[in-house]
């Protein structure tokens, strides 16, 4: 473990979040899942034209790839060929099964480029390749973490503004002339960027959850974008470190580590957070049917309008239990306290 | 190759068709890619269990794993403000790293050679493909043509109008409860012989190319299922040719899938590009001989 993975991480945590963030709140994050599966393909391609595993043209073609997936989803979704989803999931597939059909050749066999690492990542190999860069030696994928996420800070911190109102309300940017079609296809460029340089660190599927987890756990806290970004980095960062630290202490493949990690936290937080975790919302959602029944009840004990409710006997029991109805000769009746009870809450509901 | 392949192949094109235009006429065509990666935690943790003993208890402890992440996407769903993409794609993403995860753990520290029995569920291994597992995709085809004839009025009714379904007093539980042993059934038992990514293609392209054909649902499962028949029956046949023998069956097959999907795009008698232009066509004659008459 060497300072330059760290690093890495860090880096590439902050870009992931940074353009998940935009992504998670324009809800395309399945859009990404299909990006990060095809830049496969142009990984492969590249290799094909450079014949040199660490050739740019990797990275370019990814990018290529990437843009190419988008593009094809919105084609047949505008000319009407078949609704969103299905183009996903159509465009995704194609473009996948072609990759492992080249990769089946005999070619890739030497290079490590094959369904297993395009599907778990390497992030342990990634420290491996060096580059010098002002008498200092860097790896190669910090190097281009570093590019990315400089590209990644300069987009958002000038086209703030333009993202922020395409992101919520993509006519009105049509209507103020931001060019969001221009914008959109940075964002989507970019994205496939950041899915080139994770594949070498993540695989293909985890780089969604480091990339769509931080913005969503976010959500659950704050509305506003600003708060939402700086949220995002900072629980992505310290799933990612935990996540390394952890993996390499009991020898296991990080990437998983940090994807399993993220998916914990997010169900521990959705479950569990008061006010809007799901127990709460059930717990008061069970609270409330009981008040309803109980209202009911007293409000119609004298009518005997009692057939419909399911269980009455345990609320009715409960209500003498509360002395808020009387028994007598086998008939309910309301008591003094009843009406007073029914009275106070009918004054305080809010209509 | 031999002929277990080539017929189970083609039967899984064939009930993934099948049950696929369910899906996608709900909308919810992604969900089958969710539940593919979903799944594989719930195989590894029944393979730690079970140990391989035996492929039936495997398949269906699987089973059960997939039906509960269903109900979790189910839960999250209604209890949380997140949209539909999202939720989805968070775990797809997460239950995916804990299988890989689980799978190192296995791997790292419970050594044996029948772990690499597990890869085939991840990457997915045709040639491989033996009796038994014919027997569980058989048994996972009785299971679904017996549920959706049995409910077939009910699953048609739920996929187009939830709320008349509601309105007509059918249990909307017991519906999503079936719907959900079918897609956790269709995926446990066809994942295997195609891998985690290019499943979901075996669900959604035949139903896409049905939806292009056909307005009528009755018709749509019919050509639903022939096209998932004819392209995995097609793409195994291409592997058997003599230069594309060592191809990956499963990612053939999504290719002469997507063919027959673009030759649906253009042929179709109804919606295709072709019949598109020769109407428009006839219109802009009509518009034009009567543009010169008045």
């Amino acid at each position: 473990m060497g300072i330059n993975l760290f690093l890495i991480i860090l880096v590439t945590s902050i870009s992931s979040s940074l353009l998940g963030s935009f992504l998670v709140i324009r809800k395309m994050s399945m859009i990404l899942d299909a990006i990060s599966h095809t830049v496969f393909l142009g990984i492969i391609i590249g290799f094909l034209i450079s014949k040199n595993a660490r050739s740019n043209y990797l990275i370019l073609l990814g990018i290529i790839a990437g843009i190419f997936t988008v593009m094809m989803i919105e084609f047949l979704v505008k000319k009407n060929y078949s609704e969103k989803e299905e183009s996903i999931g159509i465009i995704f597939s194609l473009l996948y099964a072609i990759s492992v059909i080249v990769v089946s050749n005999e070619k890739f066999k030497k290079v490590h480029l094959d369904q297993k690492s395009a599907l778990l990542g390497q992030l342990v190999v990634s420290d491996l390749q060096k580059i010098n860069l002002f008498g200092l030696e860097i790896s190669r994928n910090l190097f281009f973490g570093i590019i990315i996420l400089i590209f990644v800070l300069v987009f958002i911190l000038v086209f703030y503004r333009q993202l922020k109102v395409i992101s919520f309300d993509y006519i009105l940017a049509k209507s103020f002339n931001f060019l969001p079609l221009i914008i959109h296809y940075i964002l989507m460029s970019l994205v496939s960027v950041n899915a080139v340089i994770n594949f070498n660190i993540m695989g293909v599927v985890m780089v969604i959850s480091v990339m769509v987890t931080g913005p969503m756990i976010s959500l659950l806290f704050t509305k506003k974008l600003k708060l939402l970004l700086i949220y995002s980095i900072i629980i992505n960062f310290l799933t990612s470190i935990l996540g390394y630290f952890l993996a390499d202490s009991f020898s296991l493949p990080p990437a998983s580590f940090i994807a399993s990690l993220n998916l914990l936290l997010f169900l521990i937080l959705i479950f569990f957070i008061p006010k809007k975790g799901i127990i709460v919302k059930v717990i008061s959602k069970l609270r409330l049917k009981k008040t309803y029944e109980k209202l009911f009840i007293l409000q119609n004990i004298d009518e005997n309008k009692l057939d419909n409710i399911i269980n009455k006997e345990n609320i009715l029991n409960q209500l003498l239990k509360e002395e808020l109805i009387n028994i007598k000769n086998s008939r309910y009746f309301i008591t003094d306290k009843g009406v007073i009870y029914l009275q106070n809450y009918l004054n305080n509901v809010k209509l | 190759m031999d002929y277990v392949v080539l017929i189970s192949i083609s039967l899984l094109g064939l009930i993934a068709g099948f049950f696929g235009i369910f899906l996608v006429s709900q909308k919810r065509a992604l969900l089958s890619d969710t539940l593919a990666h979903a799944t594989l935690p719930g195989i590894i943790i029944s393979f730690m269990i079970f140990h391989n003993k035996n492929i039936y208890v495997l398949f269906i402890s699987s089973i059960i794993f997939s039906m509960l992440t269903l109900y979790l996407i189910k839960i999250i769903k209604k209890y949380t403000k997140f949209n539909n993409d999202l939720i989805l794609s968070i775990i797809l993403s997460g239950f995916f790293g804990l299988g890989i995860l689980l799978y190192s753990i296995l791997n790292n520290y419970f050594p044996s050679r029948e772990n690499a029995s597990l890869d085939k569920y991840i990457f997915g291994q045709t040639a491989t493909i033996l009796r038994k597992d014919l027997n569980i995709l058989l048994i996972g085809i009785g299971i679904t043509l017996v549920l959706v004839l049995m409910f077939y009025k009910e699953l048609k009714l739920y996929t187009f109008d939830k709320n008349l379904f509601k309105a007509q007093g059918f249990s909307e539980q017991l519906i999503e409860f079936i719907l959900n042993i079918l897609i956790a059934v269709i995926v446990v038992s066809g994942i295997q012989m195609v891998g985690v990514v290019l499943l979901s293609s075996l669900i959604i392209i035949p139903s896409v190319v049905a939806k292009k054909i056909s307005n009528k649902f009755d018709f749509q499962i019919i050509i639903s299922s022939l096209t998932g028949l004819l392209g995995a029956f097609l793409g195994s046949f291409v592997v058997k040719l003599k230069h594309f023998d060592k191809m990956p069956i499963g990612s053939v097959i999504v290719v002469t899938m997507f063919i027959i999907f673009l030759l649906a795009v253009i042929f179709s008698y109804q919606k295709g590009i072709i019949a598109k232009a020769i109407k428009n066509y006839k219109l802009r004659k009509k518009i034009r001989g009567k543009e010169n008459g008045d």
